[in-house]
């Protein structure tokens, strides 16, 4: 009877409609059986209990509170992810579980659960939450992260600092156990420095929010130090920490060459050499190679620049000589700083004086320039360029020319007209003049 | 005595009338099957896939003051970037548990983190977080380490053989930038603020939740009240139903608000404007409100939980000055039962956005409104608000849903809503006219009179689009016999069942009626056909006694007379020839 009125039950479940007063009195039709509802009303509490264990090392729980031959489904959520295990209670259990301390294990049927190293490897506190037969359990299990397990690795940021006795890096490590949890807050760490003076100095600090971290406070010696850390007996591989000069003082810039500079000719294409002082900071220290130094000065075109970088601290650099004769002021620039006082360079004039031919070919003027001598007697560079000018009648004609072993012939057309006419002829700001007529 | 040729027609007819039935019968049997395995009795049946990206990503994180407190403090745009790799790293964990696609965890963990997540046996327990809390408590110097707790990380998983937990937990997080992406080294769980659990089936169903002090609620009957756009409220259409509404004597209203006509979980300032304006109109005629929560959110997986999360908290902030009397979280959930949320997420939920305003306004008082009596008598459901709520539908006897919810509630304030039939006819046996949506109410209110239950929201206040036909006023404003049922002191019992006439106007009727004429005229026709040319034609016609043909083998007829003989013979046949 039983049975006919459980398949006219699952009949009518599968053919009415939900809802349908029908279905419901066919349900209610189905003879009561062990289910959650009469689980829970005579037992609604699972107990459960587990000890701390390190990571890694397998963990024991064990729940108890539901009736021999429950199923009993065990939730363990640990720091990366949940775990689901099944266990049937069996037995009776009392006392502690697997010779640990903390977990009281209440008497009665119980079902142990053995979680493997893949569950407990991660450390920090995993809540368990044990359903049977609709009955429910929580409890906690302690991870504890195990024993550091080396090489302590070190992060340094900035790795280059100024050493100026108040810039600041920092040093960040995470000890580890075997399995890569951070070991517990509260653990001492050392960090060990070697400035750029090859002392050695160490501080302590303590593992706080799974890191421990120190502030490296610059010296005011620049040089190459690093920084390592250790805890206990175990320690890693040392990070580099550069600290460098600060900003350099007031330089000064001068020609490498003081005799050759107070001979300087302004011919538009000799170079002259200037340098500045070693470039340091308020501490002395030299700035480190590569500084950038630029020096500008001004001149009929527009303000003129060169830049170089520093070796030992000096830089050096070359100006071109200017194409007129004129004193310039050059001023030296880095990181800011202004060179203590502009250098003064005075260019002499290249060219003193030369002849110049003038005549007349129908109605142009033709001008022969040449030969032009250079200070100690050489011909002016090939190329050097000349400015011829014609003026007549109120009329000015202007032609070019660059000179060909040390002359030129400029034919200036149209300018030959009747009457004198006023030649001017300019080679390297020297200027000779000439009346044709 | 019977031909033998009817009996044989009458046995196929019986045949092929079984047939049907066995047909029809194995439809309804395999769409019950489908349905079941479609929606689930229990949550593994449930198809849960984390995404990678979880959807309202933004919605999850928000940070606490920092703890640290150093010069160099996480740029605003860094602290996006850190937010946003945590909440992915989470979502990676579900992802892979659900999947067993690792890749997001490459993506997202960084050394022996990603290791142990991978490490980590597989369940097919589905993980969501659906909130943090994060404070700073590391920073460093060089922008590349940083290290925060999480101080509630509002996890929700999905186990299978143990329904749905619900957990506040803290982490201890160390995130490190790692070839420009932020990356989790170090994961490690401090504990929680304890775990519900949410079963799919059978009471009670939590366990572990904080229970919420019974509510105090006034007696009163409200109706449901639908403005038709939230985005551009008519302030005047709306006044004036409340005006109406109130003319009626009703003493609330029910108001459902739309999830996705509100903006989802970024409700614009104009939405919550208009819900403002609908409490400050409401409270002007004396009426209270019943803010009905994530109308039309279907999906009530956890996945959806953190949009829903955000809209409670903007709603909850902007009606502060004037909260409603009572916050419905939900509406008949246990309807909205789907492939991705079995019944323990549809519970859960109601759980987890009962205590989301809990923490947004401790004096909120709230319910849900369940479809399923048996759910709603559920005292660990019932403990989680302030006050029981269940739906009871058109035809359903009213009284036994109160015993049954009663039974399990004690003390706790209960509301009944009446949804109410609808006066559109239908097409069932019994009409759904004005007279039936009278007599249904009235029967209901009856009951639940008598039954002591003070607080009922009736059917809607007027047809709409929205509401269909279960106004108590029609779409032109005239009111059906209904609306003279809602005010105190109305006289219920006076209210007589719908009349025989009533019965016959619906379609169900005029249909059957029809049904029979056109079987009537196409027996009519058939024995027309059917019938021997003679006895067609008639005596008149010199024909003799005619009858139906005994043996319909083409070609033999009995005693051996021929076809066209004297007793006629194959009878389509036989006219042929006689012509």
């Amino acid at each position: 009877m039983t049975r006919r009125r459980t398949a006219v039950a699952l009949v009518a479940a599968l053919v009415l409609p939900a809802g349908c007063p029908l279905a419901a009195a066919a349900a209610a039709a189905s003879p009561p059986g062990p289910g959650p509802s009469d689980a829970r009303a005579s037992d609604p509490r699972l107990d459960v209990a587990a000890a701390a264990v390190t990571a890694g090392d397998p963990a024991t729980v064990v729940v108890t509170g539901a009736p021999a031959g429950s199923t009993v489904t065990l939730t363990v959520l640990t720091s990366v992810g949940a775990v689901v295990l099944t266990g049937t209670t069996s037995g009776t259990t009392s006392g502690t579980t697997s010779g640990t301390t903390s977990g009281t294990v209440a008497a009665g049927p119980a079902a142990t659960f053995r979680l493997p190293a893949a569950v407990t490897r991660s450390a920090g506190t995993a809540g368990l939450v044990a359903v049977a037969s609709g009955a429910v359990g929580r409890g906690e299990l302690a991870v504890r992260p195990g024993t550091v397990a080396g090489p302590v690795q070190s992060v340094v940021g900035a790795r280059s600092i100024v050493a100026d006795g108040a810039d600041t890096a920092m040093v960040v490590t995470i000890p580890t156990d075997r399995w890569g949890n951070a070991v517990a807050d509260g653990t001492p760490v050392t960090v060990g420095r070697r400035g750029p003076d090859g002392a050695v100095t160490t501080a302590t600090t303590a593992v706080t929010h799974l890191l421990a971290w120190q502030d490296l406070r610059a010296g005011t010696r620049a040089g190459q130090g690093a920084v390592w850390a250790s805890v206990g007996g175990t320690s890693g591989p040392e990070v580099g920490l550069a600290e460098v000069a600060g900003v350099p003082l007031p330089f000064t810039v001068a020609p490498v060459e003081p005799a050759a500079a107070s001979h300087a000719v302004a011919d538009g294409r000799s170079l002259l050499a200037v340098q500045t002082s070693v470039l340091r900071d308020a501490r002395g220290n030299v700035e480190p190679d590569g500084t950038l130094v630029t020096l500008e000065w001004g001149g009929p075109g527009g303000p003129s620049r060169a830049a170089g970088e520093t070796v030992a601290g000096v830089a050096r650099l070359w100006l071109q000589a200017p194409g007129s004769a004129r004193t310039i002021e050059v001023t030296g620039y880095s990181r800011g700083v202004t060179a203590a006082a502009p250098l003064r360079l005075s260019f002499a004039a290249a060219v003193t004086a030369f002849p110049v031919r003038s005549s007349r070919s129908g109605a142009d003027a033709v001008v022969d320039v040449g030969p032009v001598a250079v200070s100690g007697g050489a011909l002016a560079a090939d190329g050097t360029p000349v400015s011829v000018t014609v003026a007549a009648a109120g009329r000015r004609w202007t032609a070019p020319g660059r000179l060909l072993s040390g002359s030129v012939r400029v034919t200036v057309p149209g300018a030959a007209v009747t009457g004198p006419v006023e030649v001017s002829v300019a080679v390297l700001g020297a200027t000779e003049r000439e009346v044709l007529r | 005595m019977i031909r033998r040729s009817t009996a044989k027609r009458l046995v196929a007819q019986v045949l092929v009338l079984l047939g049907v039935v066995v047909a029809l019968a194995a439809v309804v049997g395999a769409a019950q099957l489908v349905l079941r395995l479609s929606t689930g009795a229990s949550t593994a049946s449930a198809l849960h896939e984390v995404d990678t990206v979880p959807a309202d990503a933004d919605l999850l994180v928000h940070w606490a003051p920092d703890a640290w407190q150093r010069d160099r403090r996480p740029e605003p745009a860094t602290r996006t970037l850190v937010a946003a790799a945590y909440v992915r790293a989470w979502a990676a964990v579900g992802h892979y548990q659900t999947t067993g696609d690792g890749q997001a965890l490459q993506d997202t963990f960084s050394g022996a983190a990603r290791a142990a997540a991978l490490a980590l046996p597989r369940s097919g327990v589905a993980t969501w977080d659906v909130g943090h809390r994060l404070r700073l408590e590391f920073y460093a110097l060089d922008g590349a380490t940083v290290a925060f707790r999480d101080e509630a990380a509002d996890v929700v998983r999905s186990v299978p053989g143990a329904g749905v937990l619900l957990s506040r937990e803290s982490y201890d997080v160390v995130m490190v930038l790692e070839d420009g992406y932020w990356r989790v080294r170090q994961l490690r769980r401090d504990g929680d603020a304890g775990t519900v659990t949410v079963a799919g089936g059978g009471a009670p169903a939590v366990d572990g939740a904080t229970p919420v002090p019974a509510a105090r609620l006034a007696d009163g009957t409200a109706t449901e009240f639908r403005p038709a756009d939230w985005a551009h409220l008519d302030r005047a259409g709306c006044a004036a139903e409340l005006d109406r509404a109130r003319a009626l004597g009703l003493t609330a209203i029910r108001v459902p608000l739309p999830f996705a006509g509100l903006g989802g979980g970024r409700p614009p300032a104009a939405a919550l404007d208009a819900v403002r304006t609908v409490l400050g109109l409401a409270a002007d005629r004396g009426l209270s409100v019943e803010l009905v929560l994530f109308d039309g959110l279907t999906d009530l997986s956890p996945a959806t939980w953190a949009a829903a999360d955000a809209q409670l908290r903007a709603l909850v902030a902007a009606v502060a000055q004037r909260p409603p009397a009572l916050w419905d979280l939900a509406d008949r959930p246990d309807d909205r039962v789907s492939a991705t949320a079995g019944p323990a997420e549809v519970r859960a939920f109601a759980v987890h956005v009962a205590g989301t305003l809990r923490d947004a306004d401790p004096a909120a008082v709230s319910t849900v409104t369940w479809a399923d009596p048996a759910t709603a008598a559920d005292p660990s459901l019932a403990a989680v608000v302030g006050a029981v709520s269940v739906a009871v539908p058109p035809g359903a006897d009213a009284a036994a849903v109160v015993a049954t919810v009663r039974a399990g509630i004690g003390d706790r304030p209960l509301l009944l809503v009446l949804p109410g039939p609808a006066t559109d006819g239908g097409w069932g046996p019994v009409p759904r006219t004005p007279a039936r949506q009278a007599h249904d109410l009235a029967s209901d209110l009856l009951a639940a009179h008598q039954a002591g239950v003070g607080s009922v929201s009736v059917a809607a206040l007027a047809d709409s689009p929205a509401t269909g036909q279960r106004g108590l006023l029609r779409a032109d404003g005239t009111a059906k016999p209904a609306a003279a049922l809602v005010a105190a002191g109305a006289a219920l019992a006076a209210v007589p069942a719908p009349g025989v006439l009533d019965l016959v106007s619906g379609r169900f009727w005029w249909a059957v009626a029809a049904a029979l004429v056109v079987a009537a005229a196409g027996i009519w026709w058939w024995r027309r056909r059917r019938a021997p040319v003679g006895r067609r034609a008639g005596p008149a016609d010199g024909g003799g006694p005619a009858g139906p043909s005994p043996d319909r083998t083409p070609g033999r007829t009995p005693a051996g007379i021929p076809p066209g003989g004297e007793r006629g013979g194959r009878h389509r046949a036989a006219p042929r020839a006689g012509h």
